[in-house]
């Protein structure tokens, strides 16, 4: 690990100040789950970062580690590959929904008849093959950024870390976790994957060091508010092709905070770290409308909400310890802990809905350790993270994952003229453990029954395609769920 | 993002008017179903029969069983899509009397009814329950050979639907269900009768209707007669179990009265409404 360098030039703040301004303009930067799963990507300290972090992501992770962090800038690049598999069990005869849905009235208890509450397609004419969907692949990242300390003895740090896509700069794939998704991609998703590990990252964040042996730290990350508003007129509603349509987008951001609080001595240190919840909210309207059209008393169009939430971080809170052993030079090594605290039961999906079957919050371990031999570097990270999600016997998919982490990181420094270099790798495996469910009708909020028991709209007769359970739940009757990701990053770092 | 329907509901019913087995809007008129080269009929006050190339038919010679199709055309003003022409399609079977010497009878009992129109954004089912509630109902020829060989006429005839008037030919139509005039024709426990629309939007329509009409044609053969319909249709929407169909839309009558007629063709006197719907495309092909 690093020591702090002494003599240091200053970087004028307003430098930093206006870097971030800039990306705050972009108004693209959201969520950092990405950032949660893997810890540093780049850098000895991985999944440790809220306790060991020396680099430019202790901005995010703990921003009061910035007092310990030697100035620096810092650029670097990482993959991650996402190998993951969904197994969708095969689906009973009987529960697929025949055609004749188009033409039925759902029978009532009494006997008289009403319009079908739900209107699930045909299953032969869903536009996608169920199961179909496979969200594995690679994601690639540049992340850059400094350390700034002011002061003769340095009472204050600044940081600043920014985390690029080199493909999307923002992806959002949002999806539904019931029978609502046949209707799309008729498919599972990987609920706290997938999609929100595409997006970028911008944080900013200072560290005080009013004792030489405490430092407390307070961070912001850019969040976004975006609302859009879809005008459309349809000449001729029989002609639904033909459209005229103008969109408009605002974009606002937010700054959610984040602190971090670290005491140590020569051989051992204590961080914590609270972050605030985070979400980046699309807020929308579609305002539709028609020719020679009556539209409801005080509207000049038919509007349609929307609401859709992307990248959710619930409260997280962390406490860790690191041990030194041996001396700060030459051979030594540490030990650290960590265990970070979710508060994934106020969870909110892709669609800005609470999950039907609550999450639970999670307590996350992570243990570490490390080597110095001279200039070189190595550490191990293991890390397990339990899944909020509970079984998904109902209705809903949610598809998580207990989650066994492992890394291993690699950093040697070296001099070059005055200045001090350093070249870091991490690599790390996190294995989704098997995770297989079978739905139920004794859950509390079961399957749906989408063709319930219907007459015929001419003959009244009953449909005996109706009788019994219909659906076309993705997940019905059942699903198994695992896979791998792995992660790879170098960065390079400059320290004067 | 929740897409708005659109609805397009075209209900303009007639049980005086009979069914072709096409799907789709016919732009065919009455004179393609009629026999030789005087069968181009262009509008109901030129209808002169067959001229002189017809052969008179004996009046004794018509009563019996027909199997009978009429097509009602209007022209209906639909929000969000505009002017669509819309047929209503009768199947029916009518049985044939002669009153004098110058008047015969039919009563006609309604087979089957459909609806067509030249968009196909929804369907309107007309429910079994509604088409066992039509009760067989009488109409006069007249016999006008004033007007022409074979020719005839058939004065102005009124049927409501769902209500019952002291005066079904002047009487206002009831505005409300609560009205003690509306019954339940078809006994779904809804007032009036009951139709059913399926498509992008869907639902039941409660309705109280009103049609009148006059017919004019001639006896191609003692087997076969056609001629034209003129109609007028009054409705009035009494609720609905979706808000989207809660008012009819405007409607006239088609401008060209070729496209309202009618064709009939003898079948035997043992035959019934199930096998006139059974034999339909052999009926008239």
């Amino acid at each position: 690990m690093y020591n702090i360098p002494s003599g240091k030039k200053r970087v004028d703040i307003l430098t930093l100040v206006a870097l971030f301004l800039v990306f705050i303009g972009y108004k693209h930067a959201r969520g950092s789950a990405l950032l949660e799963t893997l810890g540093d990507s780049t850098e000895l300290s991985g999944m440790l970062a809220r306790v060991e972090s020396t680099g430019i992501s202790a901005t995010y992770f703990n921003p009061a580690l910035l007092s310990f962090a030697p100035a620096q800038f810092k650029a670097g690049f990482f993959t991650i590959g996402q190998n993951l598999s969904i197994k969708l069990m095969d689906r009973p005869s009987g529960v697929d929904i025949s055609d004749a849905i188009y033409r039925a009235r759902q029978l009532n208890p009494d006997g008289t008849t009403s319009r079908l509450e739900i209107r699930p397609l045909p299953t032969a004419e869903l536009r996608a093959k169920r199961g179909s969907y496979d969200a594995s692949g690679w994601l690639s990242f540049f992340e850059f950024g400094t350390v700034v300390g002011f002061g003769a003895k340095r009472p204050f740090s600044l940081g600043f870390f920014a985390l690029i896509p080199t493909a999307d700069f923002q992806g959002q794939q949002p999806f539904f976790v019931d029978e609502r998704e046949q209707y799309f991609s008729n498919s599972l998703h990987f609920e706290l994957l997938e999609d929100r590990f595409s997006g970028a990252v911008f944080v900013l964040a200072l560290a005080w060091r009013p004792l030489g042996w405490l430092s407390l730290g307070a961070g912001a990350l850019m969040a976004n508010s975006t609302r859009a508003v879809s005008g459309i007129f349809m000449p001729d509603a029989s002609n639904q092709q033909d459209a005229r349509t103008i969109s408009r987008v605002s974009v606002n951001t937010r700054l959610v905070p984040h602190f971090g609080v670290v005491a140590e001595d020569q051989s051992w240190r204590v961080a914590a770290t609270l972050h605030f919840p985070l979400q980046n909210k699309v807020v929308g309207q579609g305002e539709l409308q028609f020719w020679n059209y009556d539209y409801p008393e005080g509207q000049t169009a038919l509007y349609q909400n929307f609401s859709f939430v992307h990248g959710f971080l619930p409260w997280r809170v962390s406490l860790g310890g690191r041990y030194l052993l041996g001396p700060p030079q030459g051979l030594g090594g540490w030990l650290s802990a960590d265990i970070l605290w979710s508060q994934w039961s106020a969870y909110q999906n892709r669609m800005n809905e609470r999950p039907l079957d609550h999450w639970s919050d999670t307590f996350a371990p992570t243990l570490g350790g490390g080597l110095r031999v001279g200039m070189h570097e190595i550490s191990l990270q293991a890390g397990y993270v339990p899944s909020p999600v509970p079984a998904q016997t109902g209705r809903t998919n949610y598809v998580d994952n207990d989650r066994l982490q492992l890394g291993l990181g690699y950093q040697w420094r070296f001099d070059l003229g005055s200045s001090r270099l350093s070249l870091g790798a991490h690599l790390s495996a996190i294995h989704l453990l098997y995770r297989s469910v079978k739905k139920s009708p004794d859950a509390e909020h079961p399957v749906i029954d989408e063709f319930p028991d219907s007459v015929d709209i001419a003959t009244n007769q009953f449909i005996p395609e109706s009788a019994g359970l219909q659906t076309n739940n993705p997940g019905y009757p059942g699903f198994s769920s695992s896979g791998w990701l792995f992660s790879l990053g170098v960065a390079l770092r400059y320290c004067r | 993002m929740r897409l708005t329907t659109v609805w397009l509901v075209v209900l303009f019913f007639s049980a005086t008017t009979s069914c072709s087995g096409s799907n789709s809007v016919a732009d065919a008129s009455m004179e393609e179903y009629l026999d030789g080269a005087d069968g181009g009929a262009d509008s109901a006050a030129d209808w002169s029969g067959c001229g002189d190339h017809c052969a008179k038919v004996d009046a004794e010679s018509l009563p019996g069983s027909y199997a009978m199709f009429q097509v009602n055309s209007r022209i209906v003003n639909v929000p969000v899509v505009g002017q669509s022409r819309s047929e209503t399609r009768t199947k029916a079977l009518v049985t044939v009397t002669r009153r004098d010497q110058e008047h015969l009878d039919m009563l006609i009992r309604v087979c089957d009814l459909e609806q067509v129109s030249e968009t196909t954004l929804v369907e309107v089912v007309f429910p079994e329950a509604f088409l066992k509630s039509l009760e067989a109902y009488p109409r006069l020829i007249e016999l006008r050979p004033d007007l022409g060989i074979n020719n005839f006429t058939s004065p102005l005839a009124v049927e409501v639907y769902g209500a019952r008037l002291e005066n079904p030919q002047t009487d206002p139509l009831p505005t409300e269900a609560s009205d003690s005039r509306v019954y339940d024709q078809d006994g779904d426990g809804k007032p009036g009768i009951t139709i059913r629309v399926t498509g992008i939007v869907d639902g039941e329509i409660w309705l109280v209707q009103r049609n009148s009409s006059t017919l004019s044609g001639l006896f191609e053969s003692a087997d076969r007669w056609s001629g034209l319909i003129d109609s007028e249709v009054e409705q009035v929407y009494l609720g609905s179990d979706n808000p989207a169909l809660s008012k009819p839309n405007e409607s006239w009558k088609d401008p060209d009265p070729s496209h309202s007629y009618f064709i009939m063709v003898r079948v035997g006197e043992d035959k019934d409404c199930s096998w006139i719907v059974d034999n339909w495309g052999t009926l008239f092909p």
